[in-house]
């Protein structure tokens, strides 16, 4: 039990504690004397890298008598697939959230995303997940710490990891996931926060419609359940191409087939403390080259859902973490700086060990920090085969010493452990001190240990990937290429984007996130856009992510990126003062979809802006920006978006009461978003007892 | 036919089908019960309880007296703060208005002056009339050092000193916090004034 007195104590002792991370090194004596740490300044007597890494298993999919009850699409109450709100229920059978009106065009459409189409495989693929508290261990010996995690629905209830299971997809295959959100005051399961915790699952990188996308306020309400509906699809290259109107042909666009994905929550002001309490996991796409890359030897094995090894194919989650004295996490929920950690976690468990053999591995690397960013490299200086960059692998490998993850950035690498002494450290060079932003690459400083391999075994003699290893290949040079850069004569407009610091919050182009307002409103499907990124807020820096789609980056601050960043991104680190120039295009969802700040905190104080593609005017070929204005006012139009129509409806639907405290705010989170009424509650009902 | 109720329709079968289908099934529960975790640390522990004076010349502890067990919104201000503060405070009043019979009773206003000095319970007074004196709005002046104390504790600083200096810098935002619950949030005031409301319900909300 934590006191006032402690906590007032402890604050006093570690005002700055905050501020300066007690980095927690190897071998370092931290004289703090604090607790967690022992006064041999380890972390509850941790003596790092003598704990093995933890590997999230594989999420099974239901099948036969198991699968989703009821089917996805098909719930016991006429709203159906359209995803309209309802009134909330409390009961996870009746999916009150819905699944996205895309999934309704019904299973004679699923042709067109899956090759290979065999009759009667008219299914998609199911997953069902409970958001829950569990508790989880940092360190052995150490306290059972409550986290929030993502458990198969299949086990037992508690037995949720951090991160949550692995999902495995198959390019054109597509998933829907069910998601259980048990995160109540106490109607299910334990939860210490003792308040109903409103989540969001973003599939990050990942290209699937708005209902599916952790939009900030399509909630999953605590209490209630909602179906995601991933196709695992590339957008087509036909435009405009949009599954509102009837499906067009055309080829899939395979600059942009997806790999390495991760799922997340993105609740609206709440996603810092949910993502630190656990909220995290990786979502894997294989894909035909996938397979060629293993036949040929360039990645380990792995191919498909069936053969993925995940001894040879492993996903990396690095987070730094704060915990409170008696250990359990600390979250400042007015430290809006960012939360910077002083102890660091890969996959949930504090500096761990991990034992590789002298051969290939491929490793997915995902910064899962709020505020922190890395720049990444390995103790012998033995370099790193860089095959991917966030979403998407890359035309041709890219050898590297070292390498910058921002915060929600991934590197998805190869390393290659023949020659590797017997201890090698994946480590930590970038200095960092405050939410801000990290100050400097300092390759003599007192290293940052993260994980610590331990090498054995006699030396494989496979092929090695080396710089400029084909991976996708470039079309039209490279065999069987796949990967085009956007052209610059694709470009039909340019918008400009600054981020700035404005009275102890951020701002994008002066404004703050409003679900129900677009910041920018693409024709779909039509030509590229070229968006201007520009960091004014002073010293901080803001790593900018779109949804939907992600982005190739062009220039930062007028020079080429790093040679690893100049295919395709899902975000761009902005440090303080940069200005960075990307290509994008929108393509086959209609919003909204956010775009945003991925320092969380920033992101929770509204630092986000809404993308709301929709089809051109009357199919015509206007100029984009008649369609699409840049004043910043324009509402969501729900006859497009996925909104629900307007307030009159839900007034005559009664899905706004005011007899009750709690209905509106409830009436107001349902399901797929609900347009700003401007309810006036000294007028309206309102007037009934507080419970 | 709008396009939503058009795919609805095409699936009305199918929903019948799994309506009839349908079997409830409980959510399981794990063994444990409320409390054997612990409780959260509350962000509140965080919060000296300092002796503060409202407009009404009243004298109030800043925990036991306007946070315990409480939803409160808080924000920073002083009276001769030119533009950003008048047009905030005219936010509040707008948010205290559309609260209604809330006011008060769910949800207490606390504008704290970074400007004590000046900023007298007397001044504070004409300040919240010149609002149009609502319900559930106290203003709050105390000593520079208490007050300087709960800003820090607020985490309402700039870790520039230069922008932390000026204290212009800290009346933009809102904290909005319901002490029951333990749930905390920052949220610029210029935001739009029905996102900010639906925000403060919903925390508000007692479990």
């Amino acid at each position: 039990m934590v006191t006032r007195r402690t906590i007032l104590q402890w604050g006093a002792a570690t005002g700055a504690g905050l501020l300066v991370p007690l980095a927690y090194r190897q071998g370092r004596v931290l004289a703090s004397g604090l607790s967690p740490y022992t006064k041999s300044g380890l972390f509850f007597g941790y003596q790092p890298f003598s704990q093995p890494l933890f590997i999230p298993e594989v999420l099974t999919p239901l099948t036969g008598r198991s699968r989703l009850d009821p089917v996805p699409g098909a719930y016991p109450r006429p709203s159906g697939i359209s995803g309209r709100p309802r009134t909330p229920t409390g009961n996870f059978d009746e999916v009150s959230h819905g699944i996205a009106p895309e999934f309704g065009h019904g299973p004679q459409e699923w042709n067109r995303f899956k090759s290979g189409f065999s009759p009667g495989d008219t299914h998609e693929q199911e997953y069902e997940l409970v958001t829950e508290e569990t508790t989880h261990r940092f360190v052995p010996g150490g306290p059972d710490v409550p986290v929030f995690t993502y458990r198969d629905a299949s086990k037992a209830p508690g037995s949720g990891s951090t991160p949550g299971p692995t999902i495995v997809a198959e390019y054109l295959a597509p998933v829907v996931l069910r998601n259980k959100n048990a995160l109540t005051a106490g109607r299910s399961g334990v939860n210490s926060t003792h308040h109903d915790v409103e989540t969001s699952i973003h599939l990050h990188g990942a290209h699937a419609p708005s209902h599916s996308d952790g939009f900030p306020d399509f909630y999953v309400l605590a209490g209630e359940a909602r179906d995601y509906f991933y196709p695992n699809i590339a957008p087509k290259l036909t435009d405009p191409d949009t599954l509102v109107a009837p499906v067009r042909g055309g080829e899939f666009d395979s600059t942009w087939i997806p790999s390495t994905l991760w799922y997340h929550d993105h609740a609206m002001d709440i996603t810092g403390f949910n993502v630190t309490r656990g909220l995290a996991g990786f979502y894997l796409v294989f894909d035909d080259r996938e397979r060629e890359l293993a036949a040929r030897g360039v990645t380990p094995e792995i191919g498909g859902r069936d053969r993925f090894d995940q001894a040879l194919d492993v996903g990396l989650a690095i987070q730094d973490q704060l915990f409170n004295p008696d250990g359990t996490l600390l979250y400042d929920f007015l430290d809006h700086n960012g939360r910077l950690g002083n102890v660091f976690t890969v996959n949930g468990v504090v500096q761990p060990k991990h034992r590789v053999e002298r051969r290939k591995y491929r490793f997915r690397i995902l910064n899962a920090s709020n505020a922190r960013s890395y720049e990444l490299r390995l103790s012998t200086r033995q370099k790193m085969c860089i095959i991917g960059t966030d979403s998407w692998l890359l035309p041709r490998a890219i050898e590297v010493e070292s390498f910058q993850v921002g915060h929600g950035q991934r590197h998805d690498v190869i390393i290659d452990f023949r020659d590797a002494p017997d201890e090698v450290y994946l480590e930590n060079i970038l200095v960092q001190t405050d939410g801000r932003g990290a100050k400097e690459v300092d390759p003599s400083q007192e290293r940052d240990m993260l994980l610590r391999f331990e090498v054995s075994g006699a030396n494989s003699s496979e092929t090695r990937c080396v710089d400029g290893t084909v991976i996708r290949g470039f079309k039209g040079i490279d065999p069987d290429g796949q990967f085009s850069f956007i052209r610059k004569e694709e470009i039909v407009g340019t918008r400009d984007f600054e981020f700035n610091r404005s009275l102890g919050a951020w701002t994008i182009n002066n404004r703050f996130y409003n679900p129900r307002r677009s910041d920018a409103t693409p024709v779909l499907g039509r030509g590229a856009e070229r968006w201007i990124l520009e960091n004014n807020s002073g010293g901080w820096w803001h790593p900018i992510h779109t949804h939907l789609e992600g982005f190739q980056i062009k220039s930062v601050n007028g020079q080429a990126p790093r040679r690893e960043r100049r295919f395709n991104s899902d975000l761009v680190m902005l440090e303080g003062g940069f200005v960075a120039e990307v290509y994008a295009k929108f393509r086959t969802f209609t919003g909204p979809f956010v775009f945003h700040c991925h320092a969380i905190e920033h992101e929770d104080m509204r630092m986000m802006g809404v993308i709301d593609p929709t089809p051109g005017p009357g199919g015509s070929t206007d100029a984009i920006f008649t369609h699409a204005p840049m004043d910043g006012e324009t509402a969501l139009d729900p006859n497009l978006s996925g909104v629900v129509p307007d307030c009159a409806d839900l007034e005559r639907e009664q899905r706004i009461l005011f007899n009750k405290v709690g209905d509106t705010e409830r009436a107001a989170d349902r399901g797929v978003g609900i347009p700003d009424c401007k309810f006036d509650m000294s007028e309206r009902g309102n007037q009934g007892s507080n419970p | 036919m709008s396009r939503a109720s058009a795919i609805a329709s095409a699936w009305l079968p199918v929903a019948l089908f799994c309506l009839a289908a349908a079997v409830s099934s409980a959510f399981p529960i794990g063994g444990e019960t409320r409390g054997q975790r612990g409780e959260m640390p509350r962000q509140s522990d965080r919060f000296s309880n300092v002796t503060l004076y409202t407009q009404h010349g009243k004298a109030v502890h800043f925990y036991d007296d306007l946070v315990k067990g409480k939803t409160v919104i808080i924000n920073l201000m002083y009276s001769g703060c030119g533009e950003i503060c008048p047009a905030n405070s005219a936010e509040l009043a707008s948010l205290n208005q559309l609260l209604g019979q809330r006011m008060g009773r769910d949800v207490t206003m606390l504008s704290l002056s970074i400007d004590p000095l000046h900023d007298t319970p007397q001044r504070l007074k004409q300040y919240w009339e010149a609002f149009g004196s609502k319900p559930g709005w106290l203003f709050l002046t105390g000593s520079t050092r208490d007050i300087e104390r709960l800003r820090r504790e607020l985490g309402a600083y700039d870790l520039d000193p230069v922008i932390d200096a000026d204290p212009s810098q800290h009346a933009g935002y809102i904290t909005v916090g319901n002490d029951n619950t333990n749930r905390w949030l920052v949220l610029p005031l210029q935001m739009d004034t029905s996102q900010l409301l639906v925000t403060i319900l919903r925390t508000s909300r007692n479990g």
